[in-house]
């Protein structure tokens, strides 16, 4: 089924078109239905869904399980469904720990569809309204992915977002390099490097929405927020 | 011809319950024609899959017997089509086990299930 990407709708993957209809039907959202995993990796950036189903034995390629790490990267406060006919708890448990936030079982009922895609809608909407962090004169909307200061409004990437509301969370204290590397990047490894390009990316994104709010590097213990108003305002007087 | 199932004869081909629940989603009397489209989809793909297992049975390959029978058993499955699901859920099992011994005589029976299965599809549910 084809879907406007301004629209609200899901997401399902899996390659039997039937299961498209039904989850459709059973949440009484639209949803855009893919068949190919491949297909939906190079439409991440046009598609905005509220919810994605997905299956994890897809019939040929890669598996759902496989792609679930890059679909919570892109979206991550979007509840992921997985959809399971087999009876391995195994795969449930992977796809849990792969970034899925519920299961479905096949054959689909449409009552349980219903009713886990509420709940996790639910979940996602009190997420979201946690998610939205104020420090100085900017305002920091994880869910949206966006930063929105008196110059205006810039959308993040996943990892910039996160790592402008780690920052923003502890409310002008500093947080160690190391710390701010696991929650951005989770267990993965990453460069001292790497961290301080995404630093750049930030700095430049905060400069776009405001003058008063900036990342401060205190040399060898790391990083913090700060919010510069008294002095913007006497500049402003002299 | 024996069952390699071991199911009765008897046995539903249909889980009359389980259908309604999918019928229902679509408008009194099919008027948007939901279900026919399901019906649709399920009298395309399921001769496809099961031409797909019956090479893979032939042909020894027990990775691709179980996804083909993993396949057939959701699509079955969400028509409440329990006997052609049950045969693929031993199926994909079997693949899974590697032990594709009995595998050719399910394949026959499913051969000889569908048919039936689509007729009262077809002459009791459309």
């Amino acid at each position: 089924m084809k879907g406007n990407p301004g629209d609200t709708y899901t997401i399902t993957l899996d390659d039997d078109t039937m299961v498209h209809q039904i989850i459709e039907r059973s949440t009484k959202i639209k949803t855009i239905g893919i068949k190919d995993p491949e297909e939906l990796l190079t439409r991440l950036a046009e598609l905005h869904p509220i919810a994605i189903f997905i299956d994890i034995h897809l019939g040929t390629g890669r598996t759902g399980l496989e792609i679930l790490p890059h679909l919570r990267s892109n979206w991550p406060f979007c509840p992921i469904l997985v959809i399971t006919g087999t009876p391995a708890e195994q795969s449930i448990v992977k796809a849990l720990n792969s970034g899925a936030d519920d299961f479905i079982r096949k054959p689909l009922i449409p009552d349980e569809v219903d009713a886990r895609f509420k709940l996790r809608m639910a979940d996602a909407a009190q997420k979201a309204a946690k998610e939205v962090v104020e420090f100085g004169d900017i305002t920091i909307d994880s869910a949206h992915r966006t930063v929105e200061g008196p110059h205006g409004k810039r959308f993040a990437s996943p990892i910039e977002i996160n790592l402008l509301a780690c920052l923003a969370n502890t409310e002008g204290a500093i947080v160690e390099k190391d710390a701010l590397k696991m929650r951005c990047w989770g267990q993965i490894k990453v460069t001292d490097n790497a961290l301080h390009r995404k630093l750049h990316a930030v700095r430049q994104l905060l400069k776009d929405v405001s003058s008063s709010v900036h990342i401060e590097t205190k040399y060898g213990v790391g990083f913090y927020l700060k919010f510069e108003e008294q002095r913007q305002q006497l500049h402003v007087a002299s | 011809m024996a069952l390699a199932s071991k199911l009765d004869a008897s046995y539903p081909l249909i889980d009359g319950q389980k259908l309604q629940l999918i019928r229902d989603l679509g408008e009194p009397d099919d008027a948007d024609g939901f279900f026919r489209d399901l019906l649709g989809i399920f009298f395309e793909r399921v001769p496809h899959l099961l031409s797909e297992l019956e090479m893979a049975v032939d042909a020894a390959d027990c990775v691709q017997t179980e996804q083909s029978a993993h396949a057939l058993k959701g699509t079955a499955g969400h028509l409440g089509a329990i006997w052609l699901m049950q045969l693929a859920a031993w199926l994909e099992e079997q693949g899974r086990a590697k032990n594709l011994a009995d595998a050719r005589a399910h394949v026959d029976e499913m051969k000889l299930v569908y048919p039936l299965t689509k007729n009262e599809l077809e002459s009791h549910w459309l």
